[in-house]
């Protein structure tokens, strides 16, 4: 497996609590490879596809808080 | 049974997969990751957009780059290229050196004068209402989109929000911005020089070097054809790339 960097950070959905994890590439074109994982397993994901979810829930959420109104500095 | 409530948020494919955001009314938020769905509570959905923007900004590790100064939904389109940036850079152009990939039955390059936003602040709207792949806020039409952005300009000049037209490396060729470099050259004229951002790739990559890409267009759709025909021939579906 890529080596261990450090972990990005900590999500929690429910009483599970998710770490994105930081690793050097391993097995697919790119710098690191990003594990959202938890005590019971693991999305893997190259630094592109990590970026490309990133951004999809960046879009959602400004869609969301757009049509309902959300103030996102509240 | 399925909500008849429910509204797409933002979409992606990652290698091939189909990745959904939808809103389900009355219910949650579903993260949908091809068969694999995961309800979300709104709090839940909004604290994990903004951990993994900071995770994002810690990744790209580009010079004067922060995710979140830019439109998500912009960011959302390019992102599989967002890997390769190594700096931000802050630069004037004339209005008139911009230049515009238009996507119309086969994509060309053209000047900032013949995109089909100028067009439409000039009188003549057809493009603009008949370009349906175009993606919005919730709600809101081409045109609504346009003047909006029309507005702000005259309300509250440009850039507004550190919101730059955003050009690929040393070239200006427009990655995004379209609507407010059109806007500009309505308002103020070819000759009027603006202050853009560079995107500035590792090795140049994604300049364009291809001035003719309806060639690579309808090299694809011939790659595509000769691909599916095969497939068909050996028993399977429809691919595409």
């Amino acid at each position: 497996m890529g080596e261990y960097i450090k972990d990005l950070s900590k999500i929690k959905i429910g009483n599970t609590q998710f770490r994105i994890e930081l690793n050097a590439a391993y097995y697919r074109n790119g710098k690191y490879d990003i594990h959202i994982q938890c005590d019971k397993g693991r999305i893997g994901l190259s630094d592109r596809e990590f970026l490309q979810l990133a951004t999809c829930f960046m879009a959602a959420k400004k869609q969301l808080e757009h049509y309902k109104e959300i103030d996102p500095n509240e | 049974m399925s909500n008849p409530a429910v509204i797409l948020l933002a979409s992606t494919y990652i290698g091939g997969t189909e990745v959904r955001i939808e809103d389900n009314w009355a219910e949650s938020i579903h993260f949908h990751f091809g068969m694999l769905r995961i309800d979300l509570t709104i709090d839940e959905f909004l604290d994990i957009a903004d951990k993994m923007a900071d995770a994002a900004n810690e990744i790209i590790g580009a010079h004067n780059f922060d995710i979140r100064d830019f439109d998500p939904i912009f960011l959302n389109y390019y992102s599989a290229v967002l890997a390769d940036l190594e700096s931000v850079t802050i630069d004037k152009v004339k209005l008139s050196e911009l230049i515009i990939l238009k996507n119309n039955k086969l994509p060309v390059y053209r000047h900032l004068n013949q995109s089909r936003d100028y067009k439409a602040l000039t009188g003549n709207a057809d493009d603009l209402n008949n370009y349906t792949t175009q993606v919005n806020l919730i709600g809101q039409s081409n045109m609504e989109r346009l003047k909006g952005i029309l507005d702000s300009i005259k309300q509250c000049g440009y850039p507004y929000h550190n919101e730059y037209i955003i050009l690929r490396n040393e070239q200006n060729v427009l990655l995004d911005g379209q609507h407010r470099a059109s806007c500009l050259l309505y308002l103020y004229g070819p000759e009027h020089t603006v202050p853009v951002m560079r995107f500035h790739f590792k090795d140049n990559k994604y300049d364009v070097t291809d001035w003719h890409p309806w060639i690579r267009a309808i090299y694809r759709k011939i790659i595509n054809l000769l691909r599916n025909l095969s497939h068909k021939i050996s028993g399977g579906g429809q691919i595409d790339v």
